[in-house]
C-alpha cells in the first residue's frame, strides 16, 4: 500500500532536516544514513525534500562516490540556489577561490588527477609559494580536493557545488587584468 | 477594423514562429527581437483587449526566444573550449579574475553545525591549557634621555674607570653586573665606557653560558674577536 501525502510530507521534512544539520564537520548525508532511517523507498522521500528545499531557496544535490557503487553511496546535499557572487559570502577566501579555480579548469576535460608540481607551477606567478600550500591544505581539509603524494584530485564537494561548465565559460567571459593583489 | 486584426495576427505570426522553433531546435536568432518589441511599443497606449492579450502572448514567447538565444550562445561557447584553450586563458589570469569566476560558478553548501555545553566545556578547558604564544607583551618603559658627555671632561672619565676596572680584574675575571652603576643612566654610561677598553683592547668579554653572564677579565695577547653584542639594561 502507498504512503499517504501527509506521511511522506512528514517524512521530507525530517529528511530537510537531517540534510541540513552538519556531521562530522562535512555536509549532507550519505544514502545509507537516508535508507536506515528512512528505510528502502528512501529515494520516494527525496524527490518530496526536493520540492520542499526548492521552496525555502535550495538545491538538492547528489555526488556519487568515486567507485559508482550506487545511489546508497552517493552523498546528498544541500546548495543555495544562488551562486556565491549573487549572495555576496563565500566559505574561501579570494586565494582559496583562485586555487579552486585553477584546479577545476586544469582538470577540465576528464583529467581525474593533477600533478602536484604542475598546479603550483601555473600558480606560482600569481600566488606565493606558502601561500598555496595553506589553500591547498584548507580546499583538501573542506572536501574540495583530494591530495595524494604528489598529485590533486577533483573531489566530492566540488562536483556538488561548482557547474564546471559554467566556470569554463565565465573564464573566458571575466575580463582579465584585475588587480593581482593577493589577499589573504 | 483590419488594421486591429492584422496587428493581431502579426503577434501570433511571432508565437507560431517560436514554438517553431522551440518544437524543431531552429536557429533562435530568426527573430529579430529589438524589431519586434519596437513594433509592439506602438501600442503601448491601446486599451483594446483583444490586442493585449496578443501582446502577453508575444512577449512571452518572446522571453523565451532570448533564453534560447543564450543557451544556444552557451552551447556554441562551449563547443569552442578544449582543455588547452581553457589551460591557456587561465594561465593568463590573474588570481582575483579567477577568483571571481568560480564564484560566479559556485553555490555553496548550506549546513548547521551545531554543539552543545559539554563540547564547548572542552574547547574552554582546551584553550586554558594552552601555553601562550610569546610572553605577554609588556609596554615597553619610556626610553631615559640621553646621557651626555663633554669630550674633555669623558677621557678624564674614562681613566678613572680603567683604572677601577683594572684593579676588580687583576685577580680574574668577573660578572659584568659587578661594574653595574647605580641608576639606568650611570649604568649606560660604565658599559659605554667599557665598549671603549675593550675596543682599545685593554679588556676583553666573554660570555659564560654555565651562568648565563657576560664575565670582564684582562685582555689576551694579541686581543680576541671583535664583535658587537647586545647587553640588555633593566
Amino acid at each position: 500500500m502507498g504512503e499517504g501525502s501527509e506521511e511522506l510530507g512528514r517524512k521530507a521534512s525530517k529528511m530537510l532536516r537531517l540534510l541540513l544539520v552538519q556531521r562530522g564537520g562535512r555536509p549532507g548525508v550519505k544514502g545509507w544514513e537516508l535508507k536506515r532511517h528512512f528505510g528502502t523507498g528512501y529515494p520516494r522521500v527525496l524527490e518530496v525534500a526536493k520540492v520542499e528545499a526548492e521552496k525555502l531557496g535550495l538545491e538538492l544535490r547528489v555526488v556519487e562516490d568515486d567507485e559508482n557503487r550506487g545511489p546508497d553511496f552517493s552523498r546528498y546535499m544541500l546548495v543555495a540556489s544562488e551562486s556565491v557572487a549573487e549572495l555576496g559570502f563565500s566559505p574561501l577566501t579570494i586565494v582559496d577561490s583562485a586555487v579552486l579555480a585553477m584546479i577545476l579548469a586544469l582538470s577540465y576535460g576528464g583529467r581525474r588527477s593533477l600533478p602536484l608540481k604542475e598546479v603550483e607551477a601555473v600558480l606560482s606567478p600569481k600566488i606565493p609559494h606558502w601561500r598555496i600550500g595553506q589553500a591547498l591544505s584548507k580546499l583538501s581539509r573542506l572536501g574540495y580536493i583530494e591530495l595524494e603524494d604528489d598529485s590533486v584530485k577533483v573531489s566530492w564537494r566540488s562536483r556538488a557545488e561548482v557547474d564546471v561548465e559554467r566556470l569554463a565559460k565565465t573564464l573566458f567571459l571575466v575580463k582579465p587584468g584585475g588587480s593581482d593583489r593577493q589577499s589573504p | 477594423m483590419g488594421d486591429l486584426r492584422r496587428r493581431i495576427e502579426g503577434r501570433e505570426r511571432i508565437v507560431k514562429i517560436v514554438d517553431e522553433i522551440e518544437r524543431e531546435g531552429g536557429d533562435p536568432f530568426l527573430v529579430n527581437v529589438p524589431h519586434v518589441l519596437e513594433d509592439l511599443a506602438e501600442d503601448y497606449d491601446s486599451s483594446e483587449p483583444e490586442l493585449l492579450r496578443s501582446d502577453s502572448r508575444a512577449i512571452e514567447s518572446l522571453s523565451k526566444l532570448v533564453k534560447m538565444q543564450e543557451e544556444w550562445v552557451d552551447a556554441r561557447l562551449l563547443a569552442t573550449i578544449s582543455p588547452e584553450s581553457l589551460k591557456r586563458r587561465v594561465e593568463d589570469m590573474d588570481s582575483r579574475s579567477l577568483a571571481a569566476a568560480l564564484m560566479l560558478a559556485q553555490k555553496p553548501a548550506v549546513s548547521v553545525s551545531s554543539t552543545n555545553a559539554r563540547r564547548i566545556l572542552e574547547g574552554i578547558k582546551y584553550w586554558e591549557s594552552l601555553k601562550p604564544r610569546r610572553e605577554e607583551r609588556r609596554t615597553p618603559p619610556p626610553i631615559a634621555h640621553g646621557t651626555t658627555v663633554e669630550p674633555e671632561r669623558f677621557d678624564e672619565m674614562l681613566k678613572g674607570f680603567e683604572e677601577e676596572i683594572s684593579r676588580e680584574i687583576s685577580t680574574g675575571w668577573i660578572e659584568l653586573s659587578r661594574i653595574a652603576g647605580r641608576g639606568k643612566e650611570e649604568h649606560v654610561k660604565r658599559l659605554y665606557m667599557l665598549a671603549h677598553l675593550a675596543t682599545r683592547g685593554v679588556v676583553a668579554l666573554r660570555f659564560d653560558p654555565g651562568r648565563e653572564e657576560y664575565l670582564v677579565g684582562p685582555a689576551q695577547d694579541g686581543g680576541g674577536r671583535p664583535a658587537s653584542i647586545v647587553i640588555e639594561v633593566d
